[in-house]
């Protein structure tokens, strides 16, 4: 009874260095995927737009603290049966990355009693620069964009303007547009190039801009 | 670290100025022709409104009068005032286009901060 006893401890797992090794690798990696979706969600911007270093930014700061939380699931994970020794590792980082939200959201740092910040204040402010950082530059690549199809766009006749605003914005779109354009004293057809860009859907404005480049390719 | 508190001023007091930043931070980039669209349909517009909607609309003649109450000379002083004091407060930054009315407006750093001290201040 006693000799089995000693044996089920002798057996009980634990992380070696190469499995915390793996756990850190895997927790860098979701914080890398986590960061790759959360950015672009709350920026509205293309994935493009968010890799500037604000992000890679961001994704240390993230990193750091699921690895540190990851290490702090390996004292939990290895409690689990040993026939689950393989996948220490892979379990390790998913509790310490999914369990990172509550552990950081009740981990106060403090100087002399004094609140500072919370660690979850310093991740959402690093993401607020890389979200801010990613807004700025899908601007930036709107703004070429649009600049290149409004020049694109006023190659074409006013009649084929007036007759794709007709299409894509109704029967009294070009009368309404004109009139407002009157009542700015904006060039018409420019007026009209501006507001039929801004109601290009992407796959519209992909085709358009890939015929740009077709004839500009073309001799 | 906090945020200035004539900002915190500004955008507790001022209801139009609310409704304009929450519409730029909801869609993160607007254009001020959207802006003024999606702005005369709130509640804080209404008393500037000569023009009326009617409820028995079809879709198209709502969207005709949400246009004309855009362009309505007091909704665009009130909108450009507004985004004037966002951008000087430096929640917001104008990308400037040719034509006025495309004019983008886009939440910055301190906005999304400004957001969530608010945020925060609200739920406390």
């Amino acid at each position: 009874m006693s000799d089995s006893y000693c044996l089920i401890i002798d057996a009980a797992p634990s992380l070696s260095a190469a499995d915390f090794r793996w756990s850190g690798g895997i927790a860098v990696g979701l914080s890398l995927l986590f960061a790759l979706i959360e950015i672009p969600t709350k920026s509205k911007s293309q994935l493009r737009a968010c890799l500037v270093g604000e992000s890679i930014f961001y994704w240390l700061v993230l990193s750091f603290g699921n690895v540190v939380t990851t290490l702090l699931a390996s004292l939990t994970v290895v409690k689990l049966p040993a026939v689950l020794t393989p996948y220490f590792p892979v379990l390790t980082a998913f509790f310490g990355v999914f369990g990172f939200e509550i552990v950081l959201k009740n981990t106060n740092i403090t100087i002399f009693d004094k609140g500072v910040l919370t660690i979850q204040n310093w991740i959402d402010k690093a993401a607020n620069v890389a979200v801010a950082a990613a807004i700025r530059k899908q601007e930036d690549i709107n703004q070429q964009e649009e600049e290149v199809l409004v020049e694109e766009l006023m190659l074409l006749s006013e009649i084929e303007i007036n007759t794709r605003v007709l299409d894509k914005m109704g029967a009294n779109a070009v009368g309404e547009l004109e009139a407002a354009a009157q009542a700015s004293s904006a060039d018409l057809k420019r007026y009209k190039i501006f507001q039929l860009v801004a109601t290009l859907d992407r796959s519209e404005r992909v085709a358009l801009l890939r015929n740009k480049r077709h004839r500009g390719s073309t001799p | 670290m906090n945020m200035d508190p004539s900002v915190v001023t500004l955008l507790l007091t001022n209801g139009v100025i609310k409704q304009v930043f929450s519409e730029v931070l909801k869609r993160r980039r607007v254009q001020l022709k959207d802006l003024r669209e999606s702005l005369v349909k709130t509640p804080e517009f209404k008393p500037l409104l000569t023009v009326h909607r009617n409820l028995g609309q079809t879709p198209e003649e709502a969207s005709a009068t949400i246009r004309e109450q855009a362009a309505e000379p007091a909704v665009q002083e009130q909108v450009e005032a507004a985004v004037q004091k966002l951008k000087g407060a430096k929640l917001i930054e104008e990308r400037a286009a040719s034509i006025k009315d495309f004019n983008t407006y886009y939440v910055t750093e301190d906005g999304l901060n400004a957001e969530r001290e608010l945020r925060l201040a609200t739920t406390l």
